[in-house]
């Protein structure tokens, strides 16, 4: 006696209505890409802000580019969390915009951990990947900033991308350094 | 890769990959020799070059030439269109501002802004046109103009405005230490400027500092709005991205963004937006932060964000700068944090907080109504904006516990757990255990419409369910609330129920009663007045099923003010419930539920009650069982009853005599024998943390101790207490008033300082769990009170009421019946303490409310004029003193005969009150017909003791002056007799010996 059925209404409606809201969110799992403006902006703001933003040296311009790419991408990676293990994401061909998207998160870090694997084996190679990919060098470009010939830059970058290729799509074995190492 | 060889294995790559295929192998062969590994190696990577394919190369985008670009573009010297730019004076993630001098038609100096958000130039432009317009008829000083728009040749978009040189109005105000006062004047005329765009049709979208500049004119500062219409070309709405990868810079942050916007679907935006962005401008202005903290903001997820714009009801102002008040927010402006918490408390803070309301209906309905009301704040005239009243902090908690006015002491009942919310544990704790039992009640409810009238429930069903579904937050945007639901489904009743004015009336019922639930009485009436007026156009308004809509109604009607109505109204449903239970066979269950709900409310007498009950008991049992939960309930309350009856005076466990009712009074005795074995079987069945279960535990507790047996009466509060804490947990709003009860019985037992450290607790929880502007603060804050004011804690008990008196303002409004008595009830205790001058204008607003809201008779009158009277006498004023103790005197005296008990304790404590007041402004002589009527008074209702001794001396002295020697030699042998129990010996000692008696 004494209940109040529209207390009990309320409470009802409310829990429905909390039901969907749920699912609703769970239906809005993310999947954003950074758009390529939104990107370069950040770079530009970036490298304005900490004073690299200096055209007069071209070369040392692009190596900062380069990096402030890289560090973008790389905390834009680690802020949406490496959820996505496993192979799938890997085995898709990759650019710099596909890299920029929530689903390759965990991609983009794996990529750079090879990157810099690569440099510590093959330096000259790592660089030319670097420029070239985080910095969108041309050839020509990369040749000049690094000041070593074409031909180079056209051989190291060849085999960087097989290199890369490669540690991508093996991740899932301990790799081989390691083992030497180990043993 | 073992590392020995990787050069090596990469010269061999190299020349191996441009061999045709067909040649690698004997390549290879040849240059790794036995070396296997080494041939794994460079094969494993032959194999990868040919499945890499577009791996890593994007021919399309090229970042460095793109930003670049942006250089290039960006810089002093170079021209877009017809503007040069001069100089860069701002910059953030949108783009850059530049100075800029266009030289036709005419030379002028603008602002140029250039948008480099990833967006699509020509939409923006489009946009943009489209609202040109409407931009166009936009002349106001404190908004500069947008004059132009465009497209940069890099593809951007640009706009020209008006060039506004200023410093944001966050930092001005920071900057010049301005005063409060100030910063509102600052801000008045950006609320004027906003509502003028809105009356041409532009919403802003972006207010913020940074577009809200002060820009010195003749040295005066100027306030200006800059931006307007650009918002809403760019499309300016926060995208996922910005948030989640800290690319703040890139949209700002979505500190100033309103819940609509926050919400993705942000499309739906309209002026209230707007003025809830000038709400936390405002915020900012006068506390020296944001609502939310930016650092939190910055740091949040999405979705975290997203919910703390939706969810989360920031502090109050005042709040805030108190919890600041160690660092410094507002405070680079020299005010101390307890003189700017105090600043702010109130209006400022309801204004702030009405701004930055959820719910858009429960904003400012335009910037224009803000505007008015900082107006009406700097004039020292009442605001618009009342406290706020949240979805789920229910009113009802307490409202439920009538506030009753003491002489000077004011009380709340805290018995009637009837109208305890499930909504409020929902929302704030998520009881699993209520989600079912709500479930478990609606399918009952459900059950038994059906069986009554299966067709129109069924209706009434589907078009609630149908308006469940119709609020897909997929469709809306997610911040669909019970209420605005509830308002959509009042809103299309009509059409769609023309031809079926039952089904029509049980929708109005269902949405009214959800009303009361959610402790908006007003639309409660509306729907609940609107079913019973098409239940009568049937001629079915008196079937009993129907019945308990009156009686809502009259519920509802109660909690507006409106208590005549809802007295008269209950009146009829009584008598109307009390002929079916005569007669009809049925539904007396139903007619019980009617009865005993409006009972409660319209004071009906014990006695009738008590043979209501036991009528309903029995046919309870008979229809439904002796264990059926309702039986159980029944007899419970039937039990309850018996010991009501048992006397004239009604029982209070709160009444401020004390019973001196006998044990062992043989209806004491039925009555806890019913009452205990309901309790067992309640306890067995039902469980303790059921509502009916500790109601019942409740009035045994006060059973127990109006006989003064305050162990028993204890330890079964105690156990109910503590199970119910098992059952529910702490925050249910049973278990707190099951805490309540425990602290009562501990103060009715003199152990003030347990109760007082159970009311702290339940206060702490309280605060907790509903938020410090909830409305139970008022009850929580009212028990500290009266336990300060006990340990003989003044300041304490002044602070609680003075919380008590803020959450009924916030709660009721400030001119509602509890505001009223919340001041009367602190005026008593400032005037003790001597704060004269805050008491007089405490009551000088609660007496002309006052009589605005109950009748010209009533007691209340009289016991706030009497408060008035003491507190001008205190300030001698004693002309106007003696007028309001006339008045207080004259209704006590009228209210006295048609009195109950209690009452008349009081109305005679009045009475001589203000008697003595009479006597002490104008002498024993010109006061005798008020000290006799006094006398009178105390003679029927009160012990001979000081207060009698003073009146007889006063009376004496009066016939002794008037030389009626005869007379006065009989109040001579009164008080011969009286003078051996009675220290009182001068007349100013009247006065006090009265308001010793009246405490």
């Amino acid at each position: 006696m004494e209940n109040h059925p529209g207390d009990e209404l309320t409470a009802a409606l409310y829990q429905q209505l909390m039901a969907m809201a749920r699912n609703r969110m769970a239906d809005e799992r993310s999947n954003h890409t950074l758009q390529p403006t939104a990107l370069v902006n950040e770079v530009y703001l970036r490298l304005q802000k900490e004073g690299r933003f200096d055209l007069s040296n071209k070369a040392r311009f692009f190596y900062a580019a380069a990096e402030a790419m890289r560090r973008i991408l790389i905390e834009h990676a680690r802020a949406r969390g490496r959820q996505k293990r496993g192979g799938a994401t890997r085995t898709v061909p990759i650019n710099l915009l596909d890299l920029a998207s929530d689903e390759h998160s965990d991609t983009i870090l794996i990529l750079d951990d090879a990157i810099c694997r690569l440099h510590e084996q093959a330096p000259q190679q790592a660089e030319v990947v670097r420029l070239r990919f985080y910095a969108g060098l041309s050839v020509d470009e990369t040749a000049k900033a690094m000041d070593i010939s074409e031909v180079t830059v056209k051989r190291a970058w060849r085999y960087a991308r097989a290199w890369l290729w490669r540690q991508m799509n093996e991740t899932d074995e301990l790799p081989p350094d390691v083992n030497v190492q180990s043993a | 890769m073992p590392p020995t060889r990787p050069v090596h294995a990469a010269d061999l790559f190299d020349h191996a990959v441009e061999l045709p295929p067909a040649e690698r192998e004997a390549y290879l062969t040849k240059a790794c020799g036995a070396d296997e590994a080494l041939r794994r190696e460079v094969e494993a990577l032959l194999t990868a070059e040919g499945e890499a394919g577009e791996f890593l190369s994007d021919p399309e985008f090229d970042p460095v030439r793109a930003v670049t670009q942006i250089a290039r573009e960006d810089s002093a010297g170079s021209r877009i269109g017809r503007y040069k730019l001069i100089e860069l004076i701002g910059e953030g993630g949108f783009g850059r501002v530049f100075l800029a001098e266009q030289d036709r038609p005419v030379r002028r100096r603008v602002a140029l802004k250039v948008i480099k958000l990833g967006m699509d130039t020509r939409e923006v432009i489009g946009r943009f046109s489209a609202e040109r317009q409407a931009l166009a008829m936009m002349d106001h000083p404190n908004i500069a103009r947008v004059l132009d728009a465009g497209a940069t040749d890099a593809g951007h978009p640009f706009f020209v405005m008006e060039l506004v040189r200023g410093t944001p109005i966050t930092q001005y105000c920071q900057q010049n230490r301005l005063s409060i006062r100030d910063r509102l004047q600052i801000f008045l005329p950006l609320c004027r400027a906003v509502q003028h765009a809105h009356q041409k049709g532009v919403i802003h979208r972006d207010l913020k500092p940074s577009n809200l500049l002060v820009t010195l004119l003749d040295g005066n500062p100027v306030s200006k709005i800059i931006d307007f219409g650009i918002a809403k070309a760019t499309h300016h709405r926060l995208t996922e991205e910005t948030i989640h990868t800290g690319f703040h810079t890139m949209l700002g942050t979505p500190t100033y963004m309103s819940p609509e916007q926050a919400t993705l679907s942000g499309e739906d935006v309209d002026t209230r937006t707007d003025v809830y962005s000038l709400g936390v401008v405002l915020y900012e202005l006068l506390t020296g932060t944001t609502p939310f903290d930016a650092a939190s903001i910055q740091n949040a997820t999405y979705a975290e964000v997203q919910r703390m714009i939706r969810d989360i009801d920031p502090p109050k102002p005042s709040t805030r700068v108190w919890s600041m008040r160690d660092t410094l927010g507002i405070n680079a402006a020299a005010v101390p944090p307890d003189q700017l918490r105090s600043l702010l408390r109130g209006e400022l803070d309801w204004i702030v907080m009405k701004c930055l309301e959820k719910q858009r209906s429960h904003r400012y309905d335009s910037s224009g109504a803000l505007a008015a009301d900082i107006e009406a704040f700097l004039a020292g005239k009442p605001v618009q904006a009342a406290p706020p009243s949240r979805v789920y902090r229910t009113r009802k908690f307490v409202q439920q516990h009538a506030i009753v006015m003491g002489a000077g002491a004011a009380t709340i009942t805290a018995m009637a757990a009837g109208l305890v919310i499930a909504v409020l544990a929902l929302q704030r704790l998520r009881v699993e255990q209520q989600h079912t039992l709500a479930e478990k009640h609606l399918a009952e409810r459900m059950r038994q419409e059906a069986t009554r009238a299966n067709d129109t429930a069924q209706a009434v069903n589907d078009f609630m369910n149908d308006m469940l579904s119709s609020a897909d937050p997929a469709q809306r945007g997610k911040s669909i609330t019970v209420e605005q639901l509830l308002e959509e489904a009042g809103e299309t009743i009509g059409p769609r129920f023309s031809d079926r004015p039952l089904v029509e009336a049980g929708v109005h019922e269902t949405i009214g009663r959800a009303f009361v639930g959610l402790g908006r009485s007003t639309e409660a009436v509306v729907h609940l007045q609107a079913a019973i007026d098409l239940r009568r156009t049937q001629g079915v308004e008196d079937e009993p099923a129907f019945l308990v809509n009156r009686a809502e109604l009259a519920i509802a009607l109660h909690n507006t003010g409106r208590f005549d109505e809802s007295r008269a109204l209950f009146e009829e449903v009584i008598d109307a419930a009390r002929k079916q239970l005569e007669s009809s066979d049925h539904d007396v269950v139903r007619a019980v539920d009617v009865l005993v709900r409006s009972a409660s409310y319209a004071g009906a007498s014990p006695r009738q009650l008590e043979q209501l009950f036991a009528k309903a008991a029995a046919r309870r049992m008979d229809l439904l069982g002796k264990d059926h939960p309702d039986t159980l309930a029944c007899r419970a309350t039937w039990g309850w009853y018996i010991a009501l009856s048992a006397d004239v005076r009604p029982v209070s466990m709160y009444s401020s005599e004390p019973s001196g009712m006998p044990a062992g009074n043989p209806a004491y005795q039925q009555a806890e024998q019913i009452m205990r074995e309901a309790y067992q079987e309640m306890l067995r069945v039902m469980g303790p943390g059921n509502k009916d279960t500790l109601r019942c535990s409740s009035r045994l507790g006060v059973l127990l101790a109006i006989q003064s047996r305050f162990s028993e009466a204890i330890a079964i509060a105690r156990d109910a207490a503590l199970a119910s804490e098992r059952a529910l947990g702490i925050a249910h709003p049973l278990t707190l008033n099951a805490y309540h009860d425990y602290a009562e019985l501990l103060r009715r037992d003199k152990q003030y300082e347990p109760a007082l450290q159970l009311q702290i607790r339940r206060d702490a929880v309280t605060v907790e769990m509903y938020g410090a502007d909830s409305n139970a603060v008022a009850g929580t804050s009212h028990s500290l009170a009266q336990l300060y004011e006990l340990l003989g804690q003044t300041d304490d008990a002044i602070d609680q009421y003075t919380r008590m008196l803020e959450s009924s303002r916030r709660q009721h409004g400030v001119d509602s019946i509890n505001a009223v008595f919340a001041e009367g009830a602190l005026a008593e205790r400032l005037l003790k303490r001597g704060d004269h001058d805050y008491a007089l204008s405490l009551v000088a607003h609660a007496l002309p409310a006052l009589r605005k809201q109950v009748r010209p008779g009533s007691h209340r009158i009289a016991e706030m004029a009497g408060l008035y009277a003491r507190i001008l006498l205190a300030l001698e004023r004693p002309d106007e003193a003696v007028l309001f103790a006339q008045e207080s005197l004259d209704i006590a005296t009228a209210a006295f005969a048609n009195a109950d008990h209690n009452l008349r304790n009081r109305l005679s404590q009045l009475s001589v009150r203000a008697a003595s007041i009479l006597a002490r402004v104008r002498g024993p002589v010109a006061a005798e017909a008020a000290l006799r009527t006094a006398l009178e008074q105390a003679d029927a209702q009160l012990k001979p003791g000081p207060v009698t001794v003073a009146l007889l001396r006063q009376l004496h002295e009066a016939c002794v002056l008037t030389g009626r020697t005869k007379e006065a030699d009989a109040f001579a042998a009164r008080l011969a007799g009286l003078e051996s129990m009675s220290a009182a010996s001068q007349p100013a000692e009247t006065l006090r010996a009265a308001d010793a008696a009246a405490e």
